[in-house]
C-alpha cells in the first residue's frame, strides 16, 4: 500500500523526497490512530485521501513561498529521482510530458485508474468528486494523451 | 486475444466504458510482441502505465517509518485516556442492563448475571463458560495492560 | 531497562504470596462483586488450565507464551465516581507486599502498576487505572515476564501495520 501512496504523492509533488515525506507522515498518523482502524470502512481509500490532502496542502504552501525558496524539480538529485532508472524512451517522455500538463483532476484520475487499477467508486471517494466527474475526467485525459502522442509521433515521422 | 476483440475493447476504452478487467486484458495484449503497426502508439501508452506502476519509494522509507512507529507512541489525546482505553479496549461495558443488574460483556453481547444464579462470594467464579471466550478476554486484558505499560515506559516528548 | 525502572521507581519488600481472597483486588472484588455499579471479569485457574484445549492457531507465539504462564485474571470496573473508588482501591493495597512498578499520570488519567515478587519471579501484576470516565483494576496472577508483556502490544500493532502495508488490493 505504501507504494501506491508514494506514487500518488509523487504525481502531485513531482519530487521523490517530498513524496516520501508525505507517505511517512501519513503512515505515522495512521499508526497513532490505530484504535480506530476497526471503524474505518476502507483503510486504503482513507490513506490515499490523506496523502492527496497532504500533498495539496504542500502545493498550496509552495505557492505562497517566495520564488527563490521554492524547491523546484531537483534535476540534480539523481539518487532520489525515481524515474531515473526508467527507459528514457522518447514516447514515454512525451506521454509523461502530456500527463504533467493535464489539469490536476485528470492527472489524478489517470494515476488512480491506469496505474493503481482503482474502481470508479474508489476514485470518486479518494478525490472527493462524483462518479460522473471521474468518468468525464478519465475520458478527457485518455483522449488528450492519445491525441498528443499521435500528433507527436506523426510529426516525428515527418521530420525523418 | 483476437484482433477484433481488441479493436472493440479499444473503442470502449477511449469511451471510458471498459471495466477494470477489460483494461487488464488490453494491458496483457499490449505486453505481447505481436502488435500491428497502427497500434504501436497504444502499446506505448499501455507500456508507459505499466512502467509507472513499478515506481517505488526508496528502501529506507519503510525502515524510517517503522523506526518512528516503534519509538514514538502517541501519548496525547482523549482516546488514549487510561481507563477509557481499558474499558473500551476490553469491550467491557459499564452500562447497566435492565433492572440495574451488573452486566459483563462477552465479546459484543452483554450478558447479565442471571437472577436465579446465586453469585458466590468466591471471587474465582468464572465470567465465561466457554474457554474460547475466556481466552479472548485474557488477550484483550493483556493488550490493554501492555499498552498502558508502554505509556509509562516511553518518556513524554 | 525495566529492571532499572524497578530500582528507580520501585521499592522493595518482597512479600509472600498471600491467599487470593485476601489480596488487594480480592478484598475489593469481594466487596463489590455483587454491586450493580461494577462490572467484573474473572478467569479462574481452572479456566486457565482449560485454555490449553482451545484453538491456538490464530494466536501469535508471544501471546501464547504469556498466557500459558498465567493462572488467573480478575478485572473490576466502574463508571460511577471513579476517583472515589480509585482511592479506595489504592488504600486496600498493602504497600509492604507490593512493589510499585510504573505510574503514568496524564492530566486526569492515572495508571499505576504494582507487582508482587518472590524468588525473582513476579507473581502478580496489578494495574489500577482511572480517568474521568471510569476506574478499572486488573490483576494477573502467575509467572509474569514484564519485558514480554510490554512488548506484546507493540508487536501486535506492528504486525497489523505490516499486514496492511503488504495487503494486495483485490480488484473489483
Amino acid at each position: 500500500m505504501k507504494d501506491k501512496l508514494y506514487r500518488l504523492a509523487l504525481r502531485l509533488l513531482l519530487d521523490g523526497h517530498d513524496a516520501e515525506d508525505v507517505v511517512q507522515e501519513v503512515m505515522i498518523r495512521l499508526w497513532s490512530r490505530r484504535e480506530e482502524w476497526g471503524q474505518w470502512q476502507n483503510l486504503e481509500a482513507y490513506c490515499m485521501t490523506a496523502v492527496k490532502n497532504s500533498c495539496l496542502d504542500r502545493l498550496r504552501k509552495r505557492q505562497l513561498r517566495p520564488v527563490g525558496e521554492e524547491r523546484a524539480r531537483d534535476v540534480n538529485s539523481h539518487d532520489k529521482d525515481p524515474h531515473e532508472k526508467m527507459i528514457a524512451k522518447e514516447t514515454f517522455m512525451q506521454i509523461r510530458k502530456c500527463m504533467d500538463e493535464l489539469p490536476q483532476h485528470q492527472q489524478l484520475v489517470i494515476q488512480l485508474r491506469e496505474m493503481e487499477g482503482f474502481s470508479y467508486n474508489e476514485i470518486a471517494e479518494v478525490l472527493g468528486i462524483s462518479l460522473d466527474q471521474v468518468k468525464v475526467n478519465l475520458f478527457r485525459a485518455r483522449n488528450a494523451i492519445k491525441k498528443s502522442i499521435i500528433q507527436t509521433e506523426s510529426s516525428w515521422k515527418e521530420n525523418r | 486475444m483476437e484482433r477484433e476483440q481488441v479493436a472493440r475493447l479499444l473503442e470502449k476504452y477511449w469511451q471510458v466504458e471498459t471495466t477494470v478487467e477489460e483494461e487488464k486484458m488490453l494491458a496483457e495484449y499490449f505486453r505481447g510482441v505481436d502488435v500491428p503497426p497502427e497500434w504501436e502508439t497504444y502499446r506505448d501508452i499501455f507500456s508507459f502505465y505499466e512502467q509507472e506502476r513499478e515506481v517505488k519509494p526508496g528502501e529506507e522509507l519503510e525502515e524510517r517509518i517503522m523506526e518512528r512507529v516503534r519509538s514514538r507512541p502517541r501519548l496525547r489525546g482523549a482516546w488514549w485516556g487510561a481507563a477509557a482505553c481499558i474499558v473500551l479496549g476490553l469491550g467491557l461495558s459499564l452500562y447497566q442492563g435492565e433492572g440495574g443488574k451488573p452486566v459483563a460483556y462477552q465479546g459484543d453481547k452483554p450478558r447479565a448475571y442471571q437472577a436465579d444464579q446465586p453469585i458466590a462470594k468466591n471471587v474465582y467464579k468464572d465470567t465465561y463458560d466457554d474457554p474460547q471466550q475466556a481466552l479472548a478476554a485474557v488477550q484483550k486484558a493483556l493488550l490493554v495492560a501492555s499498552r498502558n505499560m508502554n505509556k509509562g515506559l516511553q518518556p513524554l516528548k | 531497562m525495566y529492571k532499572k525502572l524497578l530500582v528507580v521507581l520501585g521499592l522493595l519488600l518482597v512479600g509472600v504470596v498471600t491467599h487470593a481472597q485476601d489480596d488487594a483486588i480480592g478484598k475489593f472484588f469481594g466487596k463489590y462483586v455483587e454491586d450493580s455499579r461494577f462490572s467484573v471479569v474473572s478467569v479462574s485457574p481452572k479456566m486457565f488450565r482449560l485454555l490449553s484445549k482451545v484453538n491456538w492457531d490464530t494466536i501469535p507465539a508471544d501471546l501464547r507464551q504469556t498466557v500459558s504462564k498465567l493462572q488467573s485474571l480478575r478485572i473490576i470496573s466502574t463508571e460511577t465516581t471513579p476517583y472515589v473508588f480509585y482511592k479506595e482501591a489504592l488504600s486496600k493495597i498493602d504497600m509492604k507486599e507490593y512493589e510499585e512498578l510504573i505510574t503514568v499520570r496524564d492530566k486526569g488519567d492515572n495508571v499505576r502498576f504494582v507487582v508482587k515478587e518472590s524468588g525473582g519471579i513476579i507473581h502478580e501484576l496489578l494495574m489500577i487505572a482511572v480517568d474521568k470516565d471510569g476506574f478499572t483494576m486488573m490483576s494477573f496472577l502467575g509467572d509474569i515476564d514484564l519485558d514480554k508483556l510490554a512488548r506484546l502490544s507493540t508487536s501486535m500493532d506492528i504486525k497489523r501495520l505490516e499486514d496492511l502495508k503488504n495487503a494486495k488490493r483485490k480488484n473489483k
